[in-house]
């Protein structure tokens, strides 16, 4: 461990006296203020505030991502085209452990590196939101930005007498009748803090400006009735309630009733089984968001620096920054499969029994499904979404983030030292 | 190679090269340069092995076959008995290469001490070889400027601590001089006699033949990357069929009867001429002519001795017995002198 150590705090000296942390530092924050002055928001404070904050925070993490990548792949690369790892491969210190404090020491800059931006952003929302004036502003600010939701799916429950293969599409209500949903509200929901909720519905009508009516009936906790109000709506748009503050209690089971009351469209309502119904429950502060979210963000640092060590073990430095930040792209690219087909369309026709269209179609599949396996999931680990949308962040998945991106981390690790110690450092001067 | 390839009757080679080959290939893997040819060699305890041979002969792809840097296409190389690459022979090294290869942005004292601690060496037990290292090369008193300032002789003196930093028992110099100045030189050849007498086995590499033959007990030539001969210096250079006379400054009459009487005795007439001291040599005896007017140390003043902990304790105890309270400077000429006096026979 020692060694390990030894190799950690040469890689972060190193860096410090390279001035890469600084430049690091100054993009990292100087960034944010740019922003500031330029970024127009849409009017509103709370529109404003969440664009820099958007940008902001995507600046940082995409900032550290790609100084993961090219710090990674130099710390090895550069060594051995200095042929300083000469020296190093001869002293009693293996392979791995030469790649795992490289990576250590790298990852502590990079989290100092995040921690400080973090701070800084910190501070720089709070300074523009005590700006914000106006008592309304000041509650819609804190409401739909510094309050964090919980995102629920409550379960369609089957009709009387029904089977639960019934609602496996969704829920289907025909005129006069009543469809149900079930949800276990999170026992850290916050009373102080009005629940959304969120509909939507297909219906089979030829004016799409045709307007249902319905009752939402809100029970809990053995069918005592707590709250109904009326709802119009249409087809296919998403409808917004805001339900007040106190209704329900944390950890209560919940039964949601929807009553079609348009009787003269004829036609019944089809709510689908994703997106139909969803609660955004309050559920935490804004600074519990932010800490995972940096959790998130530092997981993903973890695996692009590895990443990019593995790379520099194998390649010279501009080929290895070009495959290390080819992985990422990749697996952007990889979330584009499902329209794989519709490049082959593009690209042939519509005839889809050209043999080159299935060739292709095939490559693309299997090429996709290599990637698949080869990569984590880098976008489900993106906490940027969540957190400036106020979704919340739990913490099994910003553990779950750290756990895969260091599994993955610690593979290419092994990988790069096996391969780094096969190769012959004597000859790179032959 | 997991057979032991020492011969029984004598004691263990520290390094041994048995019928080595290596080329180069280019992408395609086809050979381009035959760098090693069916090169045997061993290395014996104590001794000082210099390789020899022109720019391209091999002498450095043989030290990094020996360092477990390159891989033989074929033959067998042990160091202590071990793979090259085994981590319980790489802690019994010292290694400078034939390049500087130093970290820029870090001093003297910095770099030490993290190659001290790759090899695990106590925090004490490693500041206190920092401090003997950086007096023995004479940096002492830029333990904290950044390497990437340093001149190319004063990069070559970290190295060389570096490659001592772990007590080794076997030290691998490839073209140790090279980039030193005179005085530097001087100093090498002698800290490679003082390691070698406490004991160490050393290799050294170097196209510089004075170099070699002024500290080598062995040597081997090395031509197209074969190992065109090998012996002890003295076997290799001497000649038997012509004897020397040397005494101290004749007149003429003198040395026409001693003319007379070799030839008398042995039917030819000798050669006569006056024996010259080396430029080295010389070099060494104005500087001490000069030590009046010596200003402060810009670059290296480099010390004298071994760091103490590379002696073995007698060897400490015979220096503190002479020198109980200072050390010599490097750039005391006195110093200097008496070193160069001490070679000469």
């Amino acid at each position: 461990m020692r060694r390990v150590l030894a190799l950690a705090w040469l890689t972060c000296l190193g860096l410090w006296r390279t001035r890469v942390i600084w430049l690091l530092l100054v993009l990292l924050l100087g960034m944010p203020l740019i922003l500031a002055w330029v970024l127009q928001g849409d009017g509103t404070p709370v529109g404003e505030l969440r664009l820099w904050w958007q940008y902001s925070l995507g600046w940082s993490s995409g900032l550290l991502s790609m100084a993961a990548l090219t710090m990674g792949a130099a710390a090895i690369s550069l060594e051995v085209a200095d042929r300083n790892l000469i020296l190093l491969r001869i002293k009693p210190v293996a392979t791995l452990q030469v790649l795992l404090g490289k990576w250590l020491g790298l990852v502590s800059v990079l989290g100092c590196a995040l921690l400080l931006g973090m701070i800084f952003l910190w501070v720089g929302l709070h300074y523009h939101a005590g700006r914000v004036v106006g008592s309304e502003s000041r509650r819609l600010l804190q409401r739909e930005f510094f309050t964090v939701n919980h995102s629920l799916q409550p379960a369609p429950l089957p009709a009387p007498g029904g089977t639960p293969e019934d609602v496996s599409q969704g829920v289907t209500v025909a005129p006069g009748a009543t469809g149900s949903w079930k949800v276990t509200l999170p026992t850290s929901l916050r009373a102080d803090e009005p629940t959304l909720l969120y509909f939507e519905f297909l219906a089979s009508v030829a004016d799409p400006a045709a307007e249902f009516e319905g009752l939402w009936l809100f029970a809990q906790d053995g069918g005592r009735e707590e709250l109904r109000f009326a709802s119009t709506a249409r087809s296919g748009r998403s409808s917004r309630h805001e339900l007040p503050a106190g209704w329900a209690s944390p950890g209560a089971e919940l039964v949601m009733t929807y009553q079609h009351n348009s009787l003269d469209h004829g036609v019944s309502l089809l709510f689908p089984r994703a997106g139909g119904v969803e609660l955004s429950v309050p559920a935490g502060g804004f600074a519990g968001n932010l800490l995972r979210a940096g959790v998130m963000i530092m997981a993903r640092l973890l695996f692009l620096a590895a990443l990019g060590i593995a790379a520099g073990a194998a390649f010279s430095f501009p080929v290895a920054l070009f495959a290390a930040a080819a992985a990422p792209v990749m697996e952007l690219l990889n979330r584009l499969r499902a329209d794989a087909s519709l490049w082959t369309v593009w690209l042939f026709g519509d005839n889809r029994d050209d043999w080159t269209a299935r060739l292709l179609d095939y490559l693309v599949m299997s090429a996709s499904g290599l990637v698949s396996l080869l990569l984590p999931k880098l976008a489900r680990f993106d906490p940027r979404g969540s957190v400036t949308a106020g979704q919340m962040i739990a913490w099994p998945v910003a553990g779950e983030a750290v756990v895969v991106c260091g599994l993955y981390a610690a593979a290419l690790l092994g990988l790069g030292a096996w391969v780094l110690a096969r190769r012959q450092l004597g000859a790179v001067d032959s | 190679m997991t057979e032991p390839l020492s011969n029984a009757d004598r004691p263990s080679p520290v390094a041994e090269l048995r019928a080595v080959s290596r080329a180069f290939r280019d992408f395609w893997g086809r050979p381009t340069v035959r760098a090693v040819v069916d090169v045997t060699l061993e290395i014996r305890p104590g001794e000082i092995f210099g390789l020899l041979g022109p720019n391209g002969s091999g002498k450095s792809t043989t030290l990094k076959l020996l360092l477990g840097l390159l891989r033989p296409d074929q033959g067998a190389i042990r160091v202590f008995g071990l793979s090259p690459t085994a981590r319980a022979a790489r802690a019994r090294l010292g290694y400078l290469p034939e390049d500087n290869y130093v970290y820029q942005h870090f001093t003297p004292e910095e770099v030490l001490g993290f190659y001290g601690r790759l090899f695990n060496l106590r925090s004490d037990e490693l500041q206190r070889r920092i401090g003997q290292l950086l007096d023995m090369i004479g940096l002492q008193h830029a333990r904290n400027r950044t390497l990437g300032g340093f001149s190319k002789g004063m990069a070559r003196r970290i190295g060389l601590a570096q490659a001592l930093i772990n007590d080794p028992e076997l030290v691998v110099l490839d073209e140790p001089t090279s980039g030193l100045d005179p005085v530097g030189c001087r100093q090498v050849k002698d800290l490679i006699r003082m390691l070698s007498a406490r004991g160490k086995t050393i290799v050294l590499s170097s196209h510089l033949l004075a170099d070699v033959e002024d500290v080598c007990h062995r040597v081997g030539i090395m031509h197209h990357g074969r190992m065109a001969v090998q012996g002890p210096v003295h076997e290799l250079l001497e000649d038997r069929t012509q004897g020397r006379l040397t005494f101290p400054a004749p007149d003429a009459g003198v040395l026409e009867r001693a003319a007379q009487a070799v030839q008398q005795a042995v039917g030819a007439p000798p050669l006569i001429d006056r024996p010259c001291c080396t430029l080295e040599q010389f070099f060494l005896k104005q500087l001490e002519q000069d030590a009046s007017q010596a200003s402060a140390p810009t670059g290296v003043s480099l010390a004298t001795g071994l760091a103490e902990y590379l002696q073995p304790l007698a060897g400490r105890l015979e220096q503190a017995a002479h020198d109980p309270d200072a050390r010599p400077q490097a750039d005391d000429p006195k110093h200097l002198r008496r070193m160069v006096d001490a070679e000469e026979p």
